[in-house]
C-alpha cells in the first residue's frame, strides 16, 4: 500500500515539535535542535509541507542582538489538523499493538 | 582553524543555494539567514553540508525527465571515458601523463556535472573543445618535433569530437531548464 504523503518518521518528528507550541513561529535551527534532524532533511520537508499548504512561512523582524531577519514557520490550520490526526492515528495503532502483545 | 571551517561552510552554503531552482530561491535566502545565527563553526559546517545536499535534491527534483536523462547519459559517458583513458597505458611517459590528465578531466567533469548540472558541463566542454581544436590546428600546421605527433593529432581530433558531443548534451540539458514555476 502506498504511504500517505508527509507521513514519514522525520515528518512526524517535525509535527511533534511544531505541535508543542502551535501558535508560535519557529525558526529552522530551533527545529533542527528539537527534532535532531539534519538540515538536508528538514528543509526539503519544510518546502514540501509549504507547497501543500500544511505549513506557513514568513520573514520575522530581527530580535537584537540579531541584525538580519529570519525565516520562521508554523503549521496552518490544515497542517495542524493533518498532523494531529496522523499522530493520533499512529498513537492508536501503537496502543492496539501493545494490547495484542 | 575555526575560521577556516566557517569559511568553508560559507562557501559550501553559497555553492549549494546557488543550485536551487528559481522557485526555491527564497528558501536559499532562508538557509543563509539561519546560517548567520549559528555560532559554532562545526554546527555551521554541518548545517551548510545539509543545505548543500538539500539544494542538489531540489535542483534534481525540478529537472525534467529529458534533462535528468541527459545528465545521467553525460555522467555515464564521462565516467566511461575516464575509465578507458585511465587504464590505457601508453609506453611513452609524456603520452601516459597526457592520458592520466585527460582521465582526471573526464572524471572531474562527471562530478561537476552531477553537482552543478549543465553549467559545469557547458563550461568544461567549451574549454576542452577550444583546447583540443587549438592543439589539433597546431599539430597539423607544422612539425613540432614531437615523438608521437600522429598519436597526438588523432587524440586531439578524438577529443574535439567527444567534447563537441558533450557540448550538445550540455545545451540540451540547459534547454527548458526547470519545469516548475511558482514561489513558496
Amino acid at each position: 500500500m502506498p504511504r500517505r504523503p508527509h507521513s514519514s518518521g522525520q515528518a512526524r518528528l517535525l509535527y511533534h515539535a511544531l505541535l508543542e507550541r502551535p501558535a508560535d513561529w519557529r525558526h529552522g535551527y530551533d527545529l533542527l535542535q528539537v527534532t535532531g534532524l539534519k538540515s538536508g532533511t528538514l528543509y526539503p520537508l519544510l518546502m514540501r509541507l509549504a507547497d501543500d499548504g500544511l505549513l506557513e512561512a514568513e520573514w520575522s523582524e530581527p530580535v537584537p542582538p540579531a541584525r538580519a531577519p529570519r525565516h520562521v514557520y508554523r503549521l496552518t490550520n490544515k497542517g495542524h489538523a493533518f498532523a494531529t490526526a496522523l499522530l493520533a492515528e499512529a498513537g492508536g495503532r501503537i496502543a492496539a499493538q501493545a494490547q495484542l502483545a | 582553524m575555526s575560521s577556516i571551517v566557517s569559511f568553508m561552510a560559507r562557501v559550501l552554503l553559497a555553492q549549494g543555494t546557488d543550485l536551487l531552482p528559481p522557485h526555491r530561491h527564497e528558501w536559499g535566502a532562508a538557509m543563509h539567514a539561519e546560517f548567520e545565527h549559528i555560532a559554532a563553526p562545526r554546527s555551521a559546517f554541518a548545517f551548510a553540508t545539509g543545505c548543500f545536499w538539500a539544494s542538489i535534491l531540489e535542483r534534481n527534483a525540478a529537472m525534467t525527465t529529458v534533462q535528468k536523462s541527459m545528465q545521467t547519459l553525460a555522467i555515464l559517458a564521462l565516467a566511461g571515458l575516464a575509465g578507458v583513458t585511465a587504464v590505457a597505458r601508453p609506453p611513452h611517459a609524456p603520452t601516459a601523463a597526457l592520458f592520466g590528465l585527460l582521465a582526471l578531466v573526464y572524471a572531474g567533469t562527471a562530478v561537476l556535472t552531477y553537482l552543478r548540472g549543465s553549467d559545469a558541463l557547458l563550461r568544461a566542454a567549451s574549454i576542452m573543445l577550444g583546447l583540443s581544436a587549438t592543439a589539433y590546428l597546431a599539430l597539423i600546421a607544422g612539425d613540432l618535433g614531437l615523438a608521437n605527433a600522429e598519436l597526438y593529432r588523432a587524440l586531439a581530433a578524438e577529443c574535439m569530437a567527444i567534447w563537441a558531443v558533450l557540448l550538445g548534451v550540455g545545451t540540451a540539458m540547459r534547454h527548458g531548464r526547470f519545469e516548475r514555476p511558482g514561489t513558496i
